[in-house]
């Protein structure tokens, strides 16, 4: 698998009364064929960095190539498609208009273009809607009509910016549904999205990005993964129960049975050894798991307590304080 | 972001485009100036008028910049013209003067503006001091308009019917004849420029041009006709015209040429003359069987050649015309020219009173001194050898509520009274009497004004211009004084006793010659120019 | 092409402003009005009609071309509608000319509309015999009837000075097009209106500076220099030309100085619309 997007020393700097770093020394690599998820709360550098990679904002140091190319380069965006947040589109235009106007910028002869025009609009439900003019469409049409504009050219990747924002919940399920099937085509989907759940649902790996840098970054098992097994058992003698709670650090009696928590993989063999020993019984041992929100919010949070999501207007006086 | 070979290529089309621009625009500006030539106004004459009030744009940043942005220049024009024309209709005279020669000041391709704002300076205010405005008016628009015959058209027919000056009429009706038009598809002016440029050299004295003029008028006629310039109906209109004004030249200088011999009592050359206005008439009248003219015509060609043969002359010894007149004041600022001329019925007599220096003056060209000059003049009837004619300085002639002292300032200390009679001006049976250069006229010699620079010429013989002409010097006390007073002569009664004339005798018969014999009956011959008329 | 296709884009949207369309309303108001106003000879009627109407197809034609140009590029900027044209493969000029494209294609259809009324309105007032000392011919030619021929050639002759003075003013306000869309990359529109008016109404008085470009001194030289980047908008007034055409006609090659003038006003805009490629392809979005 090779790799769809290389970042090395990626830096982007905005002058608002006074310098503002918006990206700093980003260093990112996003496989083909994935789902990569690109987090960060507001003003962390998240759209800074898709615009650099798009070309439509240039960066200050550092380089990125996009599926080989140079980022923003002509060739890269033939392969590539963006859905912006919020989209907006020519609202005179029907939505069929719209996708030909987009056919037409990518050199698609006539009559593929009329066909894959119908196929798309099919695919994101929109075909009863084709003669519409899109000032006619509500903001879950929108962003349909929105996703069918980006498969006009039947990228190799995809950047989605919030694709499923506005949507319901039934949509949700659609275009997470549609975004594995992209990547089941092999395409590589990068997806910058506020809506954790439907990350943590879809993508392989994720980025966490913080005041323009990257803070965290893995798969979605690894980062979610606590590597704590909760142990359940019973029958144990309450020396066993001492030696134990020695190991886990504490011991929890629940509904007759004891329940440790083991942070790593080597007390976990310990404490089961322990408990086979003392010829308890081993009810259960199960991995426990956070949420992608909790990994967030605490790699956000990290800084301090009390500390605020940083945005780009806090930052000088984060800085300053 | 372009590579750097793609902006150099930038960069190198930038410079290309601006290097392409720039030698275009060298190209377009020796054409802009042409332009801006073409459309500057010629004002050689400070644009005042007799009031004396200067043009208010006249070199002003308004004349010739702020008209010149965004090309409002002919839209201003226009709409203040349409402006001018809301003060015509509501009678409100004054301010048409003033902006007629803002309007041209600011688009002198307006030709409309200058031929009606020269008009209602000639013709409209009655102020015989806007005339000699008007025509320079007409001759400045005439050379911002040179391209075109309009304005030469009306300038020729400004001195043809109010100057009565014909060598500069004739002048301006050939310049005018050969301009273009401002009709798409008409190159040639309309056919009555040149019917009017050939009445001209008529009434200038020259029949020998007038009826070359009309020999061309009417071969032009032909063919405009089969160019296709004109629809077929209306050529057709204009080659009769042309053909029945070139017969009229003919047979007219038939007629002068006879009363010429019948006053030298050559009776054969008198009847040779007359009998070729027969053949003239019935050439004619064989083409045009029913004209009424034409039959006229030919019956009085054949009386006076039945007189002629009868020998029965004219007596045409030579006319003393005196003209004596009184000028009187008969009342404030009314002065009353009475007298006598013995001349025939229907004659009319130019009675004139100007300042004394009004002639150096307009020699010297228009100025605002203008405005403090009198003039006022007109052509008055003869009856029974008597003429009367009263100007009423205080009041306005044109009855348009304005201050008489404007119209006539009476500024000056000393104005001439003058009375004239000019021949060539007279109805044609008159001038037949006279002379139509008043060849038959004789006067005593102080009254008497000889002038060859208006000698008539017909079939190559010149025909000085003999006028007769009286005129005075009277005071400004003698006009704007109270009561009535006889003014001139000074120790005369107010009415002068006329002095008694006989008018000439229709039919001679108090003198009886020799009759001729009956001439054979002529053979066929074709026309030569001699015979006065030619196809 | 994507500079044509994102042409047709911009000259479809553009058509849908609002304020154009009060704009053309006005012009056809205003047009409507100078018909009311009071005529005399046929010429005079002529002369003051296309004066009046050119002028305000020149007026109502700048108004409609800065508004159209100084929003071409800030309105995708504010809607974002240029993040997902710039995402395909189209190439920063082909974005900015088909966006220039497209406004010079809506001025164009604009006044186009509006000489269009004017050329009916001409050719139904040729139908007025000719005045002046043609009055007495006109008479003559009235008793002979209407001479198709004549009202074919003159209404004809008055349609191709309609064309001729409405390609003069095209192209006059493609230069502004190009200004304001080049302006448009640095200001916002409400600044460019002003900054491209001015330019336009100050470009009008360059004769006043025509004495010293004439001189061959070093001063003399300098702004002939600056004059060639300058547009020369004082060149485009030839109304005279239209108006009274038989009167400048000595010397003056009416067709040869409009369609070099208009080819000036097309190089210049290029040049200027290169000086945006270079500054638009380095603009962040």
């Amino acid at each position: 698998m090779g790799v769809a997007i290389k970042a090395e020393g990626l830096t982007k700097r905005f002058y608002q009364r006074g310098e503002v770093v918006a990206v700093d020394q980003l260093d990112l690599e996003v496989m083909e064929g994935e789902i990569f998820g690109f987090l960060g709360p507001n003003g962390a550098g998240k759209t800074t960095t898709i615009k650099m990679l798009l070309g439509l904002i240039f960066p200050d140091a550092g380089r990125a190539e996009v599926l080989g190319f140079p980022a923003g380069a002509q060739e890269m965006r033939r392969v590539v498609s963006y859905l912006p947040e919020n989209p907006y589109f020519y609202d005179y235009l029907t939505g069929g208009e719209l996708l030909d106007f987009y056919g037409r910028l990518f050199g698609l002869p006539s009559a593929e273009r009329k066909k894959r025009v119908d196929q798309l609009l099919d695919l994101v439900g929109l075909r009863n809607d084709k003669a519409k003019q899109l000032k006619q469409y509500s903001k879950g049409m929108m962003q349909r009509v929105g996703i069918a504009q980006a498969l006009i050219n039947d990228p190799k990747m995809l950047i989605f910016d919030e694709p499923t924002s506005g949507l319901d919940p039934v949509a949700h399920i659609e275009i997470r549904n549609l975004i594995e099937s992209l990547r089941d085509q092999g395409k590589t989907v990068f997806l910058s999205s506020h809506q954790l759940s439907d990350v943590e649902l879809v993508c392989d790996r994720i980025c966490i990005l913080n005041f323009g840098k990257m803070v965290k970054a893995g798969s979605v098992g690894e980062l979610t993964s606590q590597g704590r097994t909760e142990i359940t058992a019973k029958g144990l003698s309450s020396d066993t129960r001492e030696k134990l709670a020695k190991l886990a650090g504490s011991v929890v009696e629940r509904e007759g049975a004891v329940v440790v928590t083991v942070t790593d993989e080597a007390s976990l063999n310990t404490a089961v050894d322990m408990i086979r020993a003392a010829s308890g019984v081993l009810i259960s041992a199960i991995p426990l798991r956070r949420s992608l929100e909790e990994v967030f919010v605490e790699t956000i949070g990290l800084a301090g307590p009390g500390r605020r999501i940083g945005t780009m207007n806090t930052l000088t006086q984060d800085r300053t304080a | 972001m372009m590579s750097a070979a793609e902006r150099t290529r930038a960069w190198i089309m930038l410079a290309l485009f601006f290097l392409v621009s720039a030698g275009l625009s060298e190209g377009v500006r020796s054409g802009h100036k042409v332009y801006v030539e073409a459309s500057r106004p010629v004002q050689s004459v400070d644009p005042r008028d007799a009031t004396g009030d200067r043009s208010a744009l006249k070199g002003t940043a308004f004349q010739t910049l702020i008209p010149s942005l965004l090309g409002v220049r002919e839209v201003l024009a226009s709409l203040m013209w349409v402006r001018a024309d809301d003060y015509f209709h509501r009678g409100e005279y004054r301010p048409i003067i003033q902006m007629v020669k803002q309007i041209t000041a600011i688009d002198p391709n307006q030709i409309d503006v200058y031929a009606t704002g020269a008009w209602h300076m000639a013709y409209n205010f009655m102020d015989k001091r806007l005339i000699a405005d008007g025509v320079k008016f007409l001759e400045e628009g005439s050379r911002n308009n040179d391209t075109v015959y309009d304005l030469y058209f009306e300038l020729g027919y400004m001195h043809y019917d109010k100057t009565k000056d014909f060598p500069k009429a004739v002048h301006a009706y050939q310049t005018a004849a050969e301009r273009g038009t401002t009709i798409p598809g008409r190159k040639a002016p309309p056919s009555y420029v040149r019917h009017q440029l050939a009445h001209a050299m008529e009434k200038m004295g020259d029949i020998d041009k007038s009826r070359a003029q009309w020999e061309r008028n009417i071969r032009l006629a032909q063919e405009l006709q089969s160019q296709g310039e004109q629809n077929f109906g209306a050529a057709g209109l204009n080659i009769d015209a042309a053909e029945n004004n070139f017969y009229m030249t003919d047979r007219r200088m038939n007629e002068r040429l006879a009363a010429g011999a019948e006053r030298s009592k050559n009776q054969a050359e008198a009847l040779r003359l007359w009998e070729a206005n027969v053949k003239l008439a019935q050439d004619l009248l064989k083409l045009h069987p029913r004209h009424g003219n034409y039959t006229k015509d030919l019956q009085k060609a054949e009386a006076e050649v039945a007189r002629l043969r009868a020998g029965r002359l004219r007596p045409m010894d030579p006319a003393d015309i005196r003209i004596v007149f009184n000028v009187a004041r008969v009342g404030p600022k009314k002065i009353e020219v009475a007298g006598t001329c013995n001349v025939l019925d229907l004659s009319r007599v130019h009675v004139r009173i100007q300042d004394k220096d009004y002639e150096e003056r307009i020699k010297k060209g228009f100025d605002f001194k203008m405005r403090y000059c009198t003039l006022e003049y007109d052509n008055v009837s003869v009856k029974q050898g008597q003429f009367r004619k009263t100007f009423e300085l205080d009041k306005d002639p044109a009855d348009m509520e304005r201050d008489p002292a404007d119209i006539y300032p009476l500024k000056a200390s000393e104005y001439e009274v003058s009375v004239s009679y000019n021949p060539r001006l007279q109805a044609v049976f008159i001038q037949d009497s006279y002379g139509w250069s008043g060849e038959g006229i004789t006067t005593e010699k102080s009254a008497l004004v000889e002038d060859d620079t208006r000698a008539g010429i017909l079939r190559g013989k010149r025909f000085p211009l003999r006028m007769v002409s009286k005129s005075i010097t009277i005071t400004k006390d003698d006009i704007v004084g109270n009561g009535k007073k006889q003014i001139y002569p000074v120790g005369r009664s107010v009415a002068p006793k006329p002095i008694p004339f006989t008018p000439p005798p229709a039919d001679p018969q108090a003198t009886p010659i020799k009759p001729l014999p009956v001439p054979p009956p002529s053979a066929p011959a074709g026309h030569s120019a001699n015979d006065g008329h030619g196809h | 092409m994507n500079t044509w296709v994102i042409a047709r884009t911009t000259f479809g949207d553009s058509l849908r402003r609002r304020v154009l369309l009060i704009f053309l309303l006005l012009a056809f108001v205003m047009l409507t009005l100078a018909l009311l106003l009071n005529y005399f000879t046929a010429r005079e009627q002529s002369t003051i009609f296309k004066s009046t109407q050119l002028v305000i197809i020149l007026i109502f034609g700048a108004l409609i071309s800065i508004t159209t140009a100084v929003y071409l590029v800030p309105n995708e900027i504010d809607r974002r509608t240029i993040y997902s044209v710039l995402a395909k493969p189209v190439q920063r000029w082909e974005f900015l000319l088909g966006k220039f494209l497209g406004g010079a294609l809506t001025v164009g259809f604009m006044i186009g509309l509006m000489s269009l009324a004017l050329m009916l309105v001409l050719s139904i007032l040729a139908l007025k015999p000719p005045s002046g000392a043609a009055d007495v011919q006109q008479l003559q030619e009235a008793s002979a009837g209407v001479n198709v021929k004549d009202w074919l050639t003159r209404s004809s002759a008055e349609i191709m000075l309609v064309i001729r003075a409405v390609l003069v003013i095209y192209f006059q306000l493609v230069v502004v097009t190009a200004i304001a869309t080049t302006l448009s990359l640095y200001l916002a529109p409400t600044v460019n209106f002003g900054v491209t008016a001015i330019i336009w109404i100050l470009g009008q008085f360059q004769d006043a500076l025509s004495g010293v470009i004439e001189d061959r001194t070093p001063l003399g030289f300098a702004v002939r220099g600056v004059s060639y980047v300058v547009p020369h908008f004082h060149d485009f007034n030839i109304m005279g030309s239209i108006i009274h055409p038989a009167q400048i006609a000595k010397d003056f090659d009416h067709w040869g100085y409009a369609l070099g003038v208009c080819s000036y006003g097309l190089f210049w805009s290029l040049g200027v619309l290169m000086i945006g490629v270079l500054v638009f392809d380095r603009k962040e979005v």
